[in-house]
């Protein structure tokens, strides 16, 4: 019991560190504006794209849908990749490396905030695309959507996770997480089909939980029920929880890696 | 007339550092290339001339990229590793400083567009040819500029902030739509085509469609010379206020003390 009261504490604490250090340089409404502006001109630019590009395989309302579940990235994906960088850059990685508490659960506790803030993107582009795109909810089965953001915001913070484990040893992590901010939009089946990219990229498409995520969120604005997305559920826990195993071990790795070559000081 | 020297060696300098650790331009070019590439697998036929569009496009939302976050990390990068005083206190006007790498880093955001033709050329396997190649590298070479500017503006904005790379977010993709480079303006409510009107490489990007065969979509078609002139004049009010800016911000950190402040 100890031991659970100890990281509930580290969990809250770090979470309560990570927000006031980011509202102390930027103004909470600047950054609700970075947050939503991000999803939505993406939003906007691909659906008017799509009317551009005229016969094309998806509709203006599946890329709406993608979009709005895509801007969940920035925050589980980009913002919690750049955690070790960020830790690195104000040169607090070798304390926090340092003191008693477990890296991995300051990790995870900066990232609550983020999490919270990725879902309620979610919302607010799902809001925007049937405002401005005519998205139609009339058929949603509102608890097969909430399932679909809830489960791909799990997974995609566990890629996030992974990845930002290995920030820890890198020189800065904020290129690792630059680099995978937009992956979905290539390989997940967001603006074209998964089908539409050469065959020996499709496999990518197959680990990346956003796929299932996609794919989900469609079928749910459609009026499918938990019981037939289920299978896209299932899997999404299931890569979500390997990817956050793997990331704490290699989280484990690279601590060990960098205490070796003193590298958690280089950026 | 400014210090030509000074800016060729500011200029030669940018290029060595990014030669020295070129990972930098990677998070400037990952939004650039994925939308183009992503552009590119919407179309649902990819013939020689949509791949010209997507590479003139990717060109310039490459050079956009590159020019807001690498100019307008610029002075605050200087501030960072205490070398933003011993700048300012040199004979050269700072200006003329960043003006050299502000160039630099739009010129090597046409990275985006090489890439992306290295792509089209290899796995589309399209061949693309330029109409006119002449008035083509004319065009290219005053967006170049045009965006330099810009890059110097947000250069000496950004000193006035802490939240620049909050900044930077929020103004990349918009203007990856009001530019027309890829998407044409008429497609968007009008209200919002005076935007794009006084950001001067929107009429840079109808010159080059012009000189590059594609068929201009602006809607103020005003020829290839008429697109160079308005860019000019967008650019030279750009300038006048980028050199308004540089003597508040002198003027106001000589007043604070607060230049080494981050």
């Amino acid at each position: 019991m100890g031991f659970i009261r100890q990281e509930v504490t580290v969990l809250k604490s770090a979470s309560g560190v990570s927000l006031r250090s980011l509202f102390a340089a930027v103004p909470w409404w600047l950054w609700l504006i970075q947050l939503v502006t991000i999803g939505l001109t993406q939003m906007i630019y691909f659906v008017l794209m799509t009317s551009v590009a005229g016969d094309t395989t998806m509709s203006i309302s599946e890329v709406a849908l993608g979009n709005a579940l895509q801007a969940v990235t920035y925050s589980t994906v980009f913002a919690v990749c750049s955690i070790p960088g960020d830790e690195k850059h104000s040169g607090t990685l070798p304390l926090v490396m340092n003191a008693p508490t477990k890296l991995h659960s300051v990790i995870i506790g900066k990232s609550l905030f983020h999490i919270a803030a990725g879902m309620m993107t979610v919302v607010i582009s799902l809001t925007f695309a049937a405002l401005v795109f005519g998205v139609s909810f009339a058929e949603v089965d509102a608890l097969s959507l909430s399932m679909v953001i809830l489960v791909t915001t799990f997974a995609m913070t566990g890629f996030g996770l992974m990845l930002s484990s290995i920030g820890i040893y890198m020189r800065s992590s904020i290129l690792l997480a630059s680099f995978f901010l937009y992956i979905g939009l290539i390989f997940c089946g967001v603006n074209f089909p998964v089908s539409h990219l050469p065959s020996f990229l499709q496999p990518i498409s197959a680990v990346l939980p956003m796929t299932y995520g996609v794919h989900s969120l469609r079928m749910a604005v459609e009026g499918a029920a938990v019981l037939d997305i289920a299978q896209d559920l299932v899997l999404m826990l299931a890569i979500g929880s390997i990817m956050l195993l793997i990331g704490f071990l290699m989280l484990r790795l690279f601590e060990r890696l960098a205490r070796i070559k003193g590298s958690y000081e280089m950026f | 007339m400014p210090n030509l020297y000074a800016i060729t060696g500011s200029f030669k300098k940018q290029a060595l550092d990014f030669i020295a650790d070129p990972q930098w331009i990677i998070p400037s070019l990952v939004a650039p290339f994925t939308f183009t590439l992503v552009t590119l697998m919407i179309y649902p036929e990819r013939d020689a001339s949509i791949v010209l569009y997507a590479v003139l496009g990717g060109g310039i939302l490459g050079m956009w990229s590159n020019s807001l976050r690498a100019s307008g990390f610029s002075i605050n990068y200087d501030r960072m590793v205490g070398t933003l005083e011993s700048l300012m206190v040199t004979p050269t006007p700072l200006m003329e400083v960043i003006a050299g790498r502000a160039i630099w880093n739009a010129l090597i955001g046409l990275l985006n567009s090489l890439l992306v033709f290295i792509l089209a050329e290899v796995v589309f396997q399209t061949s693309i040819r330029l109409a006119d190649p002449l008035m083509f590298f004319i065009a290219l070479a005053i967006i170049l500029l045009s965006l330099s500017t810009i890059g110097l503006f947000l250069a000496a904005f950004f000193v006035f902030t802490r939240a620049s790379s909050v900044l930077t977010q929020i103004l990349e993709l918009p203007i990856f739509i009001i530019s027309g480079a890829m998407i044409p303006i008429n497609l968007m409510p009008s209200w919002s085509w005076p935007l794009s009107f006084t950001f001067g490489p929107f009429w840079g990007v109808d010159a080059l469609q012009i000189a590059a065969g594609v068929s201009s979509t602006s809607p103020i078609p005003v020829g290839y010379a008429g697109d160079l002139l308005i860019l000019f004049a967008i650019t030279a009010v750009y300038l006048t206020l980028t050199w308004m800016l540089f003597k508040k911000m002198d003027g106001k950190a000589r007043e604070s003390g607060s230049l080494g402040r981050y």
